[in-house]
């Protein structure tokens, strides 16, 4: 295990790999598949079931196709800042290493913070709280207070995207940096040629993680729902209908609906990724 | 790496990106923000002015210090803190949203309500005591499936791994309309239990997410070293007692606390299995939270159950930051 950097650096991974599984370890495996089949896949399967006969109500309805862009304005947002920053501060932290660990707990102290209290603590701030009092936003409003929660979002899990993309860089071959400087290569070139095809597995990891998990998004947005209002996500729609408005069979074809919409989006991205990775 | 020198050109980059950003806060706080919130701007700005005006003194420097690493930290701070403070603000409120990042009144009224609240109590209660049974119930099959991926060439492991980490990012919702139906049908203990039922929806949370842990903690594990003490005439018992446990147990122990600490957060499959009679504790600071006036009670109870996950980041962050980057491998 590496100590400097936190990461269990592939070269020194202490696993054996070439050894087949006994009996004994499939058996104890298999437990855990079963048990998983149990909480996941039958609750999936009878969800595929209810909806059976449901899913032209759902295809059909406009305020569910506006939850769905919506849900896909708010997930592009979130991954694209959170990239961006992760990158950002990543690279400028990289070589930091005396005051690192205080700047990684602090960064990490927002995520442990409850989804709720993030959601509530963005909205409060652009519907009249500080935000609002230095950028002089009007207020109410159902796009205001969407991004205000995914505002709240943002804040909670950026630390931690830093966190994970520093980490990916720690994984860059040291050797490999060694040498290009010793070639005299410049940062570009260091930066091109051996930090980013070390780094795109894990950044490419990290966007499908975060784009699920922003898919999913249903705390915030279900605490700002107004009726009506298609300035939501499909989570919170899904929700709503099923919680609130009582009506199972739509919501158990909107949440198909939403768990395929999001299978094909992180296929999309890491299908795209190969393709730019082989070229 | 052995870290280069940076040259004079990044760090007087540096240094002017560090001016620009001082300078625009101190306008911003200057001719925008009020009172105390304008300290607090001018505060930052001199820090940023100040690390430009020391990054101009180190350029041609010999040191290996790097201004991008040091002006990156200051704003990464600053981008966490601003919200903390945040929260701080709101929670000792005295009443409605304060307008002001800097907490207009420091009353601690709605920490000390927390101990009196016994919906609260319960709620919290209620979402532990679920998280933790959840995630006992899930911690010896995941650490089997652990085992089995992280140390054998198991044919079907790679997809075995995607699909455990597909259920652990699969929308909460969609479990809790198709799953919660199932467990309200149950009879037996799970039709009198709440926190019975609660644990057996989160245990599609716990189980997915204390494989991917689990094995993260198992591929950093000294199997070499077991395998030795092995050859050696070390009995199974011996190699886990004294090989194994004391190289893994600290992060294995992280691993499930981390577990039970995120499922405890859920909030789609607990609303599927139980009413406002008896919520938990995320569904009842999200039906708290519906009201501002209310804002100082959700940012104090957030405050409050965020203290675990803080003691946990405190004792071992580089673990859980392992932990957490465990699908990179």
């Amino acid at each position: 295990m590496s100590r400097g950097s936190g990461v269990v650096t592939p070269d020194r991974v202490d696993v054996d790999d070439g050894r087949p599984a006994t009996r004994g370890e499939i058996w104890r495996g298999l437990s855990a598949l079963v048990l998983l089949a149990v909480v996941v896949l039958v609750p999936l399967g009878w969800l595929v079931w209810m909806s059976l006969g449901h899913y032209g109500a759902v295809l059909g309805s406009a305020p569910w196709w506006h939850a769905i862009a919506s849900t896909l304005v708010v997930t592009a947002g979130v991954v694209t800042v959170q990239l961006v920053l992760g990158l950002v501060f990543g690279v400028a932290l990289w070589h930091l290493s005396g005051i690192w660990r205080p700047v990684r707990f602090l960064a990490l102290v927002p995520a442990a913070l409850g989804l709720v209290v993030g959601a509530q603590a963005g909205r409060a701030a652009v519907e009249g709280g500080f935000v609002a009092t230095w950028f002089d936003l009007d207020p109410g409003g159902a796009t205001t207070a969407l991004a205000g929660v995914v505002l709240g979002e943002l804040w909670r899990t950026t630390g931690l995207v830093v966190v994970l993309v520093h980490a990916g860089l720690s994984r860059v071959p040291t050797t490999l940096l060694d040498a290009a400087v010793a070639d005299g290569a410049s940062a570009w070139q260091r930066w091109w040629r051996v930090v980013w095809p070390a780094v795109t597995p894990a950044l490419v990891a990290l966007v499908a993680f975060r784009l699920l998990d922003s898919w999913r998004l249903l705390d915030g947005p279900w605490l700002v729902r107004a009726p009506g209002s298609f300035r939501t996500t499909g989570s919170a729609v899904v929700a709503d209908t099923a919680f609130e408005g009582l009506a199972e069979g739509p919501a158990t074809a909107a949440a198909v609906v939403l768990v395929v919409l999001g299978l094909l989006l992180v296929g999309a991205v890491l299908g795209l990724a190969r393709v730019v990775r082989a070229r | 790496m052995t870290p280069t020198i940076p040259t004079v050109r990044s760090r007087l980059t540096a240094a002017l990106v560090a001016f620009v950003l001082g300078f625009g806060i101190a306008n911003l706080a200057i001719f925008t923000l009020p009172g105390p919130d304008r300290v607090l701007g001018v505060v930052v700005a001199g820090v940023l002015i100040l690390t430009s005006a020391w990054a101009v003194l180190v350029a041609d420097s010999p040191r290996r210090i790097s201004v991008w690493a040091v002006l990156g930290a200051e704003v990464l701070v600053v981008l966490v803190l601003v919200p903390v403070l945040w929260l701080v603000s709101l929670a000792t409120s005295t009443g409605g949203t304060p307008t002001t990042l800097w907490p207009e009144a420091w009353t601690t009224d709605a920490f000390t309500g927390l101990s009196g609240d016994e919906e609260l109590r319960g709620a919290a209660g209620r979402s532990a005591a679920a998280a933790v049974l959840a995630t006992a119930v899930a911690a010896l099959p995941a650490l089997g499936l652990a085992t089995l991926l992280a140390r054998t060439r198991w044919r079907p492991r790679r997809l075995v791994r995607t699909a455990t980490i597909a259920a652990a990012l699969l929308p909460g919702v969609a479990l809790a309309v198709g799953g919660g139906d199932l467990v309200l049908r149950l009879g037996g203990p799970f039709a009198d239990s709440v926190v019975l039922r609660l644990a057996l929806v989160q245990t599609a949370i716990a189980l997915p997410l204390a494989t991917w842990v689990l094995t993260s903690v198992l591929a950093g594990a000294p199997w070499s070293l077991a395998e030795a003490a092995r050859a050696d005439g070390a009995r199974t018992r011996t190699v886990l007692l004294r090989v194994l446990l004391p190289a893994v147990g600290p992060a294995l122990l992280a691993g499930l606390v981390l577990t039970a600490l995120v499922t405890a957060q859920d909030l789609a499959l607990a609303t599927s299995v139980t009413g406002p009679q008896a919520p938990t504790l995320p569904m009842l600071l999200l039906e708290r939270a519906a009201d501002p006036a209310a804002g100082a009670q959700v940012a104090a109870a957030g405050l409050v159950a965020a203290v675990p996950a803080v003691v946990l980041l405190l004792v071992a962050p580089r673990t859980v930051t392992r932990l957490l980057g465990g699908s990179y491998r």
